[in-house]
């Protein structure tokens, strides 16, 4: 590690809360140009200046809580949503170098543990609200975060079965001859709807539905206390992006045989799912909330068991 | 980098002795407590201060079973936790409380029935039984010694009076 | 001692004597995941980093985000918490608390009499516990399956039972 973990630490953080801040703007222009309209582009290049003016709108709001709120709780829940995403990078491999904890050794445990206390945030925040709307967001929120934690780590089994180890410098460097999205392919399939699920993207956001449940869990929300919940879900996205290129697509090695530039590779692949999730929000509609929850339990957690079972299976008939 | 703290200057003691404060409060909440959710904590405290003892001693003798059998009591804990969680749903279906005093009028059709329009639960298990009791007995019509005798079964669609919102 | 355990013992002693006090179930709960996690700790500072990484993982994650749930859906009213609230005066307290105290002096008391060696040095890796898993304890594992398949139908008959069986 170049320098002291603690200066890393620092940049990384900030870089992810810039680029979690510049997403939304992105995310905006993105939408704009798939639904063949502009999306904000009046402020600075690109509108990129949004970012700032949206950033001084919601700092200078006021900070308001409801009154039947649960004062403690109420405050609480947005810094968990920060807390969990941006600790958890603590293990994502930028490059070989520039990481804080990816060479631990239960590095992709602490990914799985820290996301699923993401999850406190939604349940806290809708409960804390004392409305109904936000309430009923918390409730679903709670039980499709359970469900798809269960098969989001179940697909990561057969990785790790097949790299040998819970290190996601390991994991990468594992990925040297073969990327794991060809022997994955499955694993990839579960983890990608996994992590649609897990960081309420579209079509998945069914906690906060807004033609069923107004905002969902953060309908009481207003001021930086919901900036820090949508700067969080950036902040998920992000990391879920991060996840699925180290984990399937290489992480900071060079496709094809070109030129080896780490940090480079590194931003594009994650860029590159970020787009992804951005263009799954715009092409795709919400299913029901029943058929969320039935197709987690009755299609992918028996399809992740068989990828656990066949990876084994194939390792141990070649060793 | 990080796996080398493994607690050298830990005393084993000093760690056994958590574990056994944990357990301690985890009891005193056991007696002290009547909710059913309540108890339920308390006894996952004490389950896990039960597996840190596990994994204490499979630091001190450097051997995985310690973490084996922590494994074994979550496996344990998460059977116990949803079959408790069903059951305390199906407490507050049934007889609207989750006081486990409540239980005593185990086999009697729902002691405390929900005053008209309202969640209300009863101010205590115990003095509330038997004014709503013979409520139920003079409205079904058994009015002689309804105090006394037990109360009758209600009527299919009677009774029960617990609204699903 | 050992300033990551130190710290984590301490906050999981605390949290988890607010847990038990608190009458409203959700702040219960909220003090009780600080105390799980503040033993993940401890069991991190104790070298056992898969352990520390389940309980994270699987107690505070999974155990109880389900109790969570399940209080928000039965969410009682103010009337409950102020029973509970009754419930938390000292009479009512001390005595459970002074044969707790009993206990626990005992068990300080049967464990500090003989002198043990202080922890281990060397953090069991997660690899070792698999191998323990699939090999002594194989038996074990079929019988946590067999656990966990019952809690799995207890838990769905249990909990789709209509209002009224009987």
């Amino acid at each position: 590690m170049n320098g002291s973990p603690l200066l890393t630490a620092a940049l990384i953080l900030g870089g992810l809360v810039t680029v979690s801040a510049l997403l939304i703007w992105a995310e905006r222009r993105l939408l704009g140009l798939w639904q063949d309209r502009y999306g904000p582009n009046r402020a600075g290049l690109f509108g990129i200046g949004h970012v700032l003016a949206d950033m001084i709108k919601i700092f200078m709001k006021d900070d308001w809580i409801p009154p039947f709120a649960d004062r403690v709780v109420f405050t609480l829940a947005p810094a968990i949503v920060m807390a969990a995403g941006l600790l958890a990078f603590a293990v994502v491999p930028l490059s070989p170098q520039i990481h804080v904890a990816a060479d631990w050794n239960i590095a992709l445990l602490f990914f799985l543990a820290v996301s699923s206390l993401a999850v406190y945030s939604v349940l806290l925040g809708g409960w804390a609200s004392n409305s109904k709307y936000a309430l009923l967001g918390a409730l679903r929120a709670s039980a499709q975060t359970i469900a798809y934690e269960v098969f989001m780590g179940l697909a990561l089994m057969g990785i790790v079965a097949q790299a040998g180890t819970f290190s996601l410098t390991g994991i990468v460097e594992a990925q040297r001859d073969l990327w794991f999205i060809v022997p994955q392919l499955l694993g990839f399939m579960i983890f990608l709807v996994a992590a649609l699920a897990e960081t309420h993207r579209a079509p998945l956001d069914l906690p906060e539905a807004e033609h069923e449940l107004t905002a969902g869990f953060h309908t009481e929300y207003s001021g930086m206390k919901f900036g820090m919940f949508f700067v969080g879900e950036y902040a998920g996205v992000a990391l879920a992006s991060a996840m699925l290129t180290t984990l399937f697509f290489g992480g900071w090695l060079a496709p094809f045989g070109l030129p080896e530039a780490p940090l480079l590779w590194f931003a594009l692949k994650t860029a590159f799912f970020i787009v992804c999730f951005i263009w799954l929000r715009a092409a795709l509609p919400r299913p029901r909330y029943d058929q969320l929850m039935s197709f987690g339990w009755k299609v992918l957690l028996p399809l992740s068991l068989v990828n656990v079972a066949v990876t084994g299976a194939v390792i141990l008939w070649r060793s | 980098m990080i796996a080398e703290t493994a607690g050298i200057d830990i005393p084993t003691q000093a760690a056994l002795a958590l574990c056994a404060t944990l357990f301690a409060l985890g009891w005193v909440a056991l007696l002290l407590r009547r909710g059913l959710l309540f108890v339920l904590m308390a006894l996952e405290i004490m389950l896990n201060s039960a597996g840190l003892a596990f994994i204490v001693a499979g630091a001190r003798w450097q051997q995985a079973d310690g973490q084996v059998l922590y494994i074994l009591v979550l496996t344990l804990a998460a059977a116990e936790v949803a079959v408790g969680l069903a059951l305390a749903m199906q407490l507050a279906r049934h007889i609207r409380t989750l006081e486990l005093p409540a239980l005593n009028l185990l086999g009697r059709p729902n002691p405390f029935p929900s005053p008209a329009g309202g969640r209300g639960w009863p101010e205590r298990p115990g003095e509330g039984a038997p004014q709503a009791r013979a409520e139920r007995a003079a409205h079904s019509g058994a009015a002689s010694g309804a105090a006394l005798s037990p109360a009758p079964l209600p009527q299919a669609g009677e009774g029960i009076g617990f609204e699903r919102s | 001692m050992d300033l990551l355990f130190s710290t984590c013992a301490a906050i999981a002693v605390l949290a988890t004597a607010l847990a038990i006090s608190r009458p409203d179930p959700v702040h219960a709960l909220l003090n009780l995941i600080v105390s799980l996690l503040a033993t993940a700790g401890v069991m991190f500072s104790l070298g056992a980093a898969l352990a520390a990484a389940l309980q994270v993982l699987v107690y505070a994650g999974a155990i109880m985000v389900l109790f969570v749930f399940v209080v928000m859906l039965l969410n009682a009213g103010p009337e409950a918490r102020e029973r509970e609230r009754r419930l938390l005066r000292p009479r009512y307290w001390l005595l459970p608390s002074a044969m707790c105290a009993v206990l626990l002096a005992q068990l300080l008391y049967g464990m500090a009499t003989p002198a043990v060696a202080p922890a281990a040095g060397i953090a069991v890796e997660a690899k070792a516990v698999g191998i323990r898993f699939y090999g002594p304890y194989l038996l074990a594992v079929e019988l946590g399956s067999f656990l966990l398949l019952a809690g799995l139908v207890a838990a769905w008959r249990i909990g789709r039972m209509p209002e009224r069986t009987a």
